[in-house]
């Protein structure tokens, strides 16, 4: 057999413990520039899952974002990559898309107390120092332009083969904070 | 409460055209996660990728064109993008990826419904991100999203990736979990 295959629980006889290990877990409830996961424990798996709840911006016409930090430098030039599917309820579907983006593109909501967002991203290979890092996110919030159900759903990519050992959540509008914001931070067991 | 249960963790060792992963659905469980990381293909190519088919309980892979599926691709950050699938198909999924050197890496979240029970259609939604090749020798990244179907009433056992055009598979991590709830 050209594979290593290795069976846990069903027929291996290894006790089945859960596999969606717990991080970390953040929490902004006044007004805080960015939100910062420093110990990912890159090095334990290679996918991680971030979910995020109850995103707000002290402006208008914000959204999150999320940068990644390499070997503990944040990552801020404009070379993350992103692809997003957008869907409003309103009737209106459009394909935001990017080569040069300072970050990864998370949701479409998120302005205000009254126009949160949440979402997920699972986040691939970041420990290895020869991949680049790949995500997949979804998200689903309220759009401040009309106070309508926003989501979006995409892939984005830092092409850079480099260690991510670091996640940083903030806000797409310059110069603005986060005023609430939920997040945990899970490894998948490898 | 509930949780991922890791049953099978499966990394390419020798290259091969398939890959097959057998024994992972059971009635243990009815929703599974399927990850797939870090692949690459052994040959370079133009929108190389991977099908994945599905093992049936006598260890047979589905190979006839009972699936149905659909994605939207993002093939490049930066055109219009495409919608891949039909009635019909020989496979539930595509995964595209390329060689080392093109950085054509494959990474995928697959959640996989009913693949055991014998009296119900096997369905999936995928999610992926990667690189890939377009055209010819140009590095682009890729994302998609999408669907699929076994359109059998018959009792899955496990999946299988195959390579385009005979290529191999060089790398690549293919854990499957069942989803625990109670």
């Amino acid at each position: 057999m050209p594979i290593g295959q290795a069976k846990f629980g069903l027929l291996g006889g290894v006790a089945s413990l859960g596999s969606l290990e717990f991080i970390e877990e953040k929490s902004i409830t006044s007004s805080t520039a960015t939100m910062e996961f420093t110990n990912i424990k890159e090095s334990e798996y290679d996918v991680h899952l971030l979910q995020y709840k109850g995103f707000e911006v002290d402006a208008s016409n914000a959204r999150p974002v999320l940068r990644f930090y390499e070997n503990g430098t944040l990552e801020t030039d404009s070379v993350y990559q992103s692809a997003h599917q957008q869907m409003r309820a309103t009737g209106t579907y459009s394909q935001p898309s990017s080569t040069g983006h300072s970050y990864v593109r998370l949701g479409g909501g998120g302005s205000n107390s009254n126009d949160p967002d949440n979402g997920y991203v699972y986040i691939y290979n970041a420990g290895k120092s020869n991949r680049y890092t790949h995500t997949n996110e979804h998200t689903a919030g309220i759009y401040f332009g009309d106070n309508a159900l926003i989501s979006e759903f995409g892939g984005s990519i830092l092409p850079q083969k480099s260690v991510v050992d670091g996640l940083q959540i903030l806000t797409w509008s310059v110069g603005n904070n986060i005023t609430n914001l939920q997040a945990k931070l899970f490894g998948v067991k490898q | 409460m509930s949780n991922l249960i890791l049953i099978d963790e499966t990394t390419v060792g020798t290259p091969a055209n398939r890959i097959n992963i057998t024994n992972v659905f059971s009635a243990d469980y009815d929703t599974y996660c399927i990850q797939v990381t870090d692949t690459l293909a052994g040959t370079q190519r133009e929108n190389n990728s991977m099908d994945m088919q599905l093992i049936n309980s006598s260890d047979s892979v589905v190979t006839d064109t009972t699936y149905d599926s659909e994605m939207l691709f993002a093939r490049n950050f930066s055109g219009t993008y495409l919608n891949i699938g039909g009635a019909g198909r020989n496979e539930i999924a595509i995964l595209y990826h390329d060689n080392g050197s093109q950085n054509g890496n494959g990474n995928m979240i697959m959640w996989v419904f009913n693949p055991f029970q014998s009296d119900t259609y096997t369905f999936q939604v995928q999610q992926s991100s990667g690189r890939m090749s377009y055209p010819s020798t140009t590095e682009i990244p890729h994302m998609s999203k999408g669907i699929g179907i076994l359109r059998q009433q018959s009792s899955i056992t496990g999946y299988s990736f195959i390579n385009r055009d005979n290529y191999n598979i060089n790398t690549g991590t293919f854990r499957t979990y069942g989803l625990k709830v109670g």
